[in-house]
């Protein structure tokens, strides 16, 4: 039999119904990997102990035959879900040793599923990032490397601690979030699954707020199957946020294997620009041609508004951040350090708990929403989106789903200070994944059986309707 | 059930901040080229567009269940 540890979630969840192994067994086998595997930083807390007092409940109920959806499985989960009693960081100094007291609405569902809690997943400060470099507690590496070259390299981010996790064996799932593909980049530069759904498809009470009207939850799999009985468990609607969808949630891993026969899929003229590299090219073509194979019908589409949604996207992120992160102020809870006075303590805290990169976003937030450059940079930004928005509604009149690359680039090294020191060059690599949030649609990365010149995994993107999930699962099963 | 008005925090607690708005811009064009490239959104006819509502995503009902409550 296969490594444990070398399970899918569904191997798992049926191996332990059928008793092949114990959850106690399960949960120790990814205890071990994760301390072989600490190295990569992969996680900034390990919960071993409550891990095995929830497997050893799971057990218990399993041998009574009570066992839920997801009865023993372990799972990672991304820092910025509060997890009652767990210290929840962001990542962030400010937010070092705050316990919740409180359970996030998502992570509450998967424990009422059955699922045991491995530990909280490194990411890139309040979500802000796209390497997982910017994290307080310093970077993770992806556990894969190039070929002829040892160097280290980002996961992604900002859920690169889930997705290296999962790349690396220390957890057979995990949940991130995504607010401008932060599920779906680290996913691609990882070789793993990221499922990004419709906009209020899963609660966002009780995930920290970087961008509201952005952020959404996900989870990151190795299979899309994995991921679609993750998403299962996770959407639903919530009165605690009332951006939630009260919807229907139906079993997604049922479309992986459905007839995709007759489906239109769109491939935007926009996103094969000048200087797109020849690898991801080739991968792209590749998962065209798979859907061709599987009956799909290709057609060349246009969202010719996508070439601003880069510095759209940024502004309101910056605005919504600049405002959620408000609430750091060294009074009520997180880092508190001294001043003569109130305004004194407050510059000091926020001074000292603040990353870099988090301080430029509010900085230039406040700017894009202050009087007299509100119209020109807030104000504007949100026409640009409605805009986009009305490009892909129009582009989804004829298709059922688009396909596109994840990310431009594949995994670059540590260190890499082309990336490092240039902000906009990182802010760049987001440049296929952030249409997606503006316009609230649903999308998955899923690994392209086409390798980068680097021997990299590249990821894919389907990018569906508002609540076409169970489409992209479907396709997502056909491209890679 | 109190109806004691909840006191207003004194002026002297909360001064204004020193910084205006001129510092503001100054402090946002050192940030790395950044806001030159936020600026890119200017070049877009917007002219008659409505600016984005998160309750026009469809089939968000959020803000309809609200008002019916």
């Amino acid at each position: 039999m296969a490594a444990l540890t070398d399970l899918s979630v569904r191997e798992l969840r049926d191996g332990l119904k059928a008793r092949e192994f114990s959850a106690v067994e399960v949960a120790q086998a990814f205890i071990d990997r994760m301390d072989a595997t600490r190295g990569l930083n992969a996680y900034i807390t390990e919960t071993p102990e409550r891990a095995l007092a929830d497997a050893a409940r799971s057990d218990a109920l399993l041998a009574k035959g009570e066992g839920r959806a997801l009865e023993g499985v372990p799972l990672a989960v991304k820092d910025n879900y509060c997890t009652a009693g767990v210290r929840t960081t962001a990542a962030s100094r400010i937010l070092e040793n705050f316990i919740p007291p409180y359970e996030s609405t998502v992570s509450q569902k998967m424990w009422d599923a059955g699922a045991v809690l491995l530990g909280k997943t490194n990411m890139d400060e309040f979500a802000m990032g796209s390497s997982t470099a910017s994290s307080f507690f310093g970077p993770t590496f992806n556990p894969l490397k190039a070929k002829g070259d040892d160097r280290n390299r980002a996961p992604g981010g900002s859920s690169g601690g889930s997705a290296a996790a999962v790349a690396a064996r220390s957890a057979p799932a995990a949940l991130g979030s995504d607010t401008g593909g932060s599920v779906r980049q680290p996913a691609s530069f990882c070789g793993v699954v990221g499922l990004k759904p419709t906009y209020g498809r899963c609660s966002r009470y009780g995930i920290i707020a970087y961008a509201s009207s952005l952020d959404q939850a996900g989870p990151i799999a190795r299979t899309v199957e994995d991921a679609a009985i993750l998403l299962t468990a996770m959407a639903g609607g919530d009165g605690r946020d009332s951006t939630s969808l009260d919807a229907p949630v139906p079993g997604f891993a049922a479309a992986v294997g459905r007839s995709v026969k007759g489906l239109r899929i769109g491939v935007p003229k926009e996103y094969r620009m000048e200087g797109l590299r020849a690898d991801v090219l080739r991968a792209w073509d590749d998962g065209i041609a798979r859907l061709k194979d599987a009956g799909c019908e290709i057609v060349e589409v246009s969202l010719p508004l996508s070439k601003y949604a880069l510095p759209a996207y940024y502004i309101i992120a910056m605005a919504e951040a600049s405002s959620n992160l408000a609430r750091y102020d060294g009074v009520r809870f997180g880092l508190r350090v001294e001043g003569k006075s109130l305004a004194e303590m407050y510059e000091n805290t926020r001074s000292a708990g603040f990353g870099a990169e988090v301080k430029r976003r509010i900085l230039l937030g406040t700017y894009t929403l202050s009087a007299g450059y509100y119209d020109a940079y807030y104000k504007k930004a949100q026409q640009v989106r409605a805009l986009i928005k009305q490009d892909f509604d129009r582009v989804f009149e004829s298709v059922d789903a688009i396909l596109h690359p994840t990310s431009p680039i594949p995994a670059f090294a540590l260190g890499d200070e082309s990336f490092e020191n240039d902000p906009v060059a990182m802010y760049l690599i987001d440049i296929f994944t952030i249409t997606v949030n503006l316009a609230g649609l649903p999308a998955i990365s899923v690994p392209s059986a086409v390798l980068s010149d680097e021997g990299l995994p590249l990821g894919l993107q389907l990018v569906g309707k508002p609540m076409g999930e169970e489409t992209l699962v479907g396709l997502g099963g056909m491209v890679g | 059930v109190t109806t004691k008005p909840v006191p207003t925090p004194k002026p002297e607690l909360l001064p204004s901040h020193p910084m205006e708005q001129a510092d503001l811009r100054d402090i946002a064009q050192e940030i790395g080229g950044v806001l030159d490239f936020l600026a890119v959104v200017q070049a877009v006819d917007t002219d008659g567009v409505k600016p984005f509502d998160i309750a026009d995503v469809k089939p968000y009902d959020g803000a309809k269940k609200a008002e019916q409550e």
